[in-house]
């Protein structure tokens, strides 16, 4: 922050600057919402680290790492780096640049040629900010900075501490005085002129605190008008007496948006408006922005007005035979839009490779910004594994979007509807019918108050938490994207992953199966998915059906409604008191919805929308009817062949299958 | 008789059209080619300075330098299109701001390029002293033939603190210390001090908003690439000249799901 925008400021109005502010703070928000969201996960992080490496194996300074990972040629302590002399984070001064170098440690400072200091956050009194202050320009920098901006520019630095911040730094630069320099010459027998502010012009104001009318009456007043500064007004004013005349010259400044009138001197005039050239009062005052032409629009491709403004979507720039020719001058104001996506510069939106949302986001899919500036599109991928999504509003008309942290962390400990679709906390989806058992460890189906008294169990939550927009996982064996391995990408669309998560590893163990032998990181996707184990158990009792004609009282199967899970039983079901292949295929298709709801989970389809089956399994009575499982699920199946003959038939299948186990018990019953 | 006399006519004007068409073609060629003829014909001491050479061979290691995040060969890198992208800021852990690596960017670059380009700049300057030799001149040399790299606002000097006396016969011409000085126009100061400006935002935030800086200098582009492992390709663009500064940064990464661990692969 505080070396933002540390070079010399480009002058801009004050309503865009507000504009700018707002994104600005906006942006600001999310960042600090995400530091603050992840200072409250760090809470929970495991203290596994605990050496400070001056220098790691890799190069990497004052790292918090294992042992093995410190270059032994170097200093290392088993704490923390904040707590060592050698890499506690402090503020490197560079005192040549006047930049404060935030979260340095001082060998690294020391090294590079800096000043160090303690404080991380660079709060010492050389990195103390000011205004500095170098023509009609301003930047809110540090006074060392201040002084070699000045160098640069061969100017007087002009820094003031008393200004807050930036933007009241840009208004005062852009409120100097400014207005035409008269010396008379005395070769030439008549007076020159160079419009410019009052500082540069090192001679006295002609009548101080005077209105530009009282000012040019003066300066007529007297042949040739007295050598000094006029606030307020142009070279070409007749009652100067200087050569300057007007002209249909037009130029650009830099750091500015629009097209100026020259004089015949080659100063500065005021915005090009060809309907104003004959004008002579508009040769003979400075015209503020908001009295010229077109204000308040872009006014891009213009032939006659040069008022372009950035944030509005237009910039002076020379013109060519696509822009079309301004009436005067070789300048005219040149749309920024992006007409082929039909969007204004400066808009963002979100952009996504598949969709997204409501729980059934693809595998290996992302969100992404895309941002129109300057006839371009930028697209910006938010964090990948989307720990970020892209949120969109509309303001007016104009989409403004963001990356923000992606809040499913805690959907899963939700017991309440209206806690889990808090939308101001987290990012969650309620589903009703069931619950996630921490004595199973598994998906139960939910027990209401009137059943829970009926069976003498306790009320469970009626519903079940899952992430509105599932995270992704590293499932594929080993943690992806290491350094120097991970994927690029291009546009949406055209996302080409080097490390692809559903191309071919060997073995391909699919959505939601990991191997937990190799990082944490994968173990947590493990455990992450074993949420979605569920088991499905049905009550069937027999019922006496009332006296048929000529018949006797006959007795029935039938599904305990009361107990649940009967939607997935057909009559026949029913009668023969069994779960048949088809509806238990049917239950194992909705579980295993739930099971990629909670991310990258189970059997569903990547970003491609090609669909993998390997990340879950279905059994019935031990025999697989769903899903191709993961290695680890058919190595169980193996076993669980092998030892079928010990078990008794309709008992656990045995498995315990990553995600679904099939389970039925028939509890009988009048 | 008559006949034949007006075509031998006709063929003489085509001759003497194709002869003018020809000097014509000649002369703008020559007019086009004229300073590098002179230098072939009679060059002069000026001809002989290796500013050109010199501006050239900074240019092209200063792209490389920027290609690679300030640094030719990084130690700590991430690899981007095939090009090693040093880290300005890393954290190997995750959940937590960067830590600096390089704080003095300008700095670091202007060395960089300095050691660098330190054999081609000698290169040109003994290109230099034989030409000059092989044309007869004696030569001495004062000071160092060591190059400085400036990158200030808008151009980057490249300056020898050597001079040099050039005689040969009765003539005998001192070439003073500015003269070995080059200057060309870029853009790279503006695109270091956005690049640390972005340090600093990921060092104290964990992150940066690119769209500001584009807002404050619409000559510039700035990428943001978020990367799998929590690191953050930043590409800033000059639209006008074109040159390109990438770099990595690794600040305030999140792993994938809900794993705790606090290092990554270091």
């Amino acid at each position: 922050m505080k070396d933002e925008m540390q070079i010399y400021k480009k002058e801009r109005k004050e309503g865009a600057c507000i504009k700018f502010f707002r994104v600005l703070s906006l942006l600001l928000a999310f960042s600090v919402f995400s530091f603050v969201f992840s200072l409250f996960l760090t809470n929970f992080v495991s203290a596994e680290v605990n050496y400070c490496c001056e220098k790691t194996l890799t190069g990497a300074w004052c790292q918090n790492a294992p042992q093995e990972q410190c270059d032994s040629n170097f200093k290392m302590a088993p704490t923390s780096c904040e707590s060592t002399s050698y890499c506690k984070p402090g503020c490197c001064f560079d005192s040549i640049e006047g930049l404060c170098m935030e979260s340095t440690p001082q060998r690294v400072c020391s090294a590079n040629g800096g000043t160090w200091s303690n404080d991380s956050k660079c709060n010492i009194p050389q990195c103390t900010l000011g205004c500095c202050i170098l023509a009609d320009q301003g930047a809110f920098v540090t006074l060392t900075r201040c002084k070699q901006l000045a160098g640069f520019y061969g100017l007087i630095a002009d820094f003031r501490r008393n200004i807050a911040n930036e933007v009241e730094c840009i208004a005062t630069a852009q409120g100097a005085d400014k207005g035409a320099c008269v010396t008379y010459d005395e070769n030439l027998g008549k007076n020159t002129c160079k419009f410019t502010t009052r500082e540069q012009c090192k001679k006295p104001m002609i009548l101080e605190g005077a209105s530009v009318n009282e000012t040019l009456a003066f300066a007529n007043s007297s042949k040739p008008a007295p050598s000094g500064f006029y606030k307020g007004i142009l070279c070409s004013a007749e009652e100067l007496g200087t050569e300057c005349g007007p002209s249909t010259k037009t130029t650009i400044i830099e750091g500015k948006d629009e097209v100026y009138f020259t004089d015949t001197c080659g100063n500065i005039a005021n915005i090009y408006d060809a309907s104003r050239y004959n004008d002579k009062e508009y040769w003979k005052k400075v015209f503020k922005k908001s009295e010229s032409c077109g204000y308040g629009s872009s006014n891009a491709g213009s032939k006659t007005c040069g008022n372009c403004d950035y944030y509005l979507g237009s910039i002076a720039k020379k013109a060519t035979r696509a822009t079309g020719t301004p009436t005067y001058g070789n300048y005219i104001c040149v749309d920024l839009s992006c007409k082929k996506e039909g969007k204004r510069h400066g808009e963002s939106w979100c952009v996504y490779d598949t969709p997204s949302g409501d729980s059934k986001d693809p595998v290996g899919s992302r969100y992404f910004k895309a941002v129109c500036l300057n006839n371009e599109v930028i697209v910006e991928p938010c964090a990948d594994f989307r720990n970020e999504i892209c949120i969109e509003e509309k303001f007016g008309g104009f989409s403004e979007a963001a990356c923000r942290v992606n809040r499913w962390q805690d959907c899963m400990q939700q017991e309440e509807k209206a806690d889990c679709e808090n939308k101001d906390v987290r990012d969650c989806k309620w589903i009703e019918g069931y619950y996630f058992s921490t004595q199973s460890g598994q998906i139960e189906k939910s027990i209401n108050e009137t059943e829970a008294k009926k069976r003498g169990v306790q009320q469970t939550p009626t519903g079940l938490c899952v992430p509105y927009y599932p995270p992704g996982f590293v499932f594929w064996g080993s943690q992806g994207g290491a350094a120097g391995q991970t994927g690029v990408q291009k546009a949406p669309g055209t996302f080409n992953a080097t490390t692809p998560a559903f191309k071919a590893q060997t073995p391909v163990f699919g959505t939601g199966y990991v191997n937990p032998s190799t990082s944490s990181d994968v173990a947590s996707a493990t455990s992450q998915c074993s949420s979605g184990n569920a088991k499905l158990t049905v009550k069937f009792k027999k019922t006496k059906y009332p006296l048929k004609i000529f018949g006797t009282r006959e007795t029935a199967w039938h599904c305990d409604e009361s107990f649940g899970n009967c939607q997935y039983l057909t009559e026949e079901d029913e009668r023969n008191a069994n779960i048949s292949v088809e509806s238990a295929k049917k239950w194992a298709e909705d579980m295993n919805e739930i099971c990629y709801s909670l991310g990258d989970c189970g059997g569903y389809i990547n970003w491609l929308g090609v669909r993998t089956e390997d990340g879950y399994a279905a059994y019935q009575n031990g025999k697989r009817i769903l899903g191709a499982g993961g290695a680890e699920i058919l190595e169980k199946e193996k076993k669980t062949t092998q030892q079928s003959t010990a078990q008794s038939q309709g008992a656990t299948s045995g498995v315990t299958g990553k995600f679904i186990v099939d389970l039925i018990k028939k509890l009988g019953g009048n | 008789m008559f006949k034949r006399s007006k075509k031998i006519g006709k063929r003489s004007q085509i001759t003497v059209f194709v002869i003018i068409a020809i000097v014509i073609v000649i002369a703008i060629l020559g007019v086009i080619f004229y300073p590098n003829i002179r230098k072939f014909i009679a060059p002069t001491i000026a001809d002989f300075m290796p500013n050109e050479c010199i501006e050239e061979n900074v240019k092209e290691v200063m792209n490389e330098t920027f290609m690679k995040g300030g640094l030719m060969k990084p130690e700590l890198y991430f690899m981007y299109n095939n090009e090693t992208l040093g880290y300005l800021c890393y954290t190997s852990e995750w959940y937590k701001t960067c830590i600096m690596q390089i704080p003095m960017l300008k700095q670091t670059i202007e060395s960089e390029i300095e050691k660098n380009s330190e054999a081609r700049i000698s290169k040109c300057v003994d290109d230099m002293k034989k030409g000059l030799e092989n044309r007869g001149y004696s030569l001495k040399v004062s000071g160092s033939e060591k190059a400085s790299i400036d990158i200030v606002p808008e151009k980057v000097i490249v300056s020898l603190d050597m001079a040099m006396t050039v005689e040969k016969g009765d003539e005998k011409q001192t070439i003073p210390i500015s003269k070995f000085k080059t200057e060309f126009k870029s853009n790279a100061y503006e695109m270091i001090m956005v690049a640390s400006s972005i340090q600093n935002w990921e060092a104290r935030y964990g992150d940066s908003a690119p769209e500001s800086y584009m807002a404050f200098y619409p000559n510039l582009k700035v990428e943001k690439i978020k990367q799998d492992d929590g690191t953050k390709v930043y590409i800033i663009t000059d639209r006008n000249t074109g040159e390109k500064l990438q770099f990595a940064i690794r600040s305030l990464s999140w792993p994938p799901g809900l794993a705790i661990p606090t290092t990554k692969v270091v």
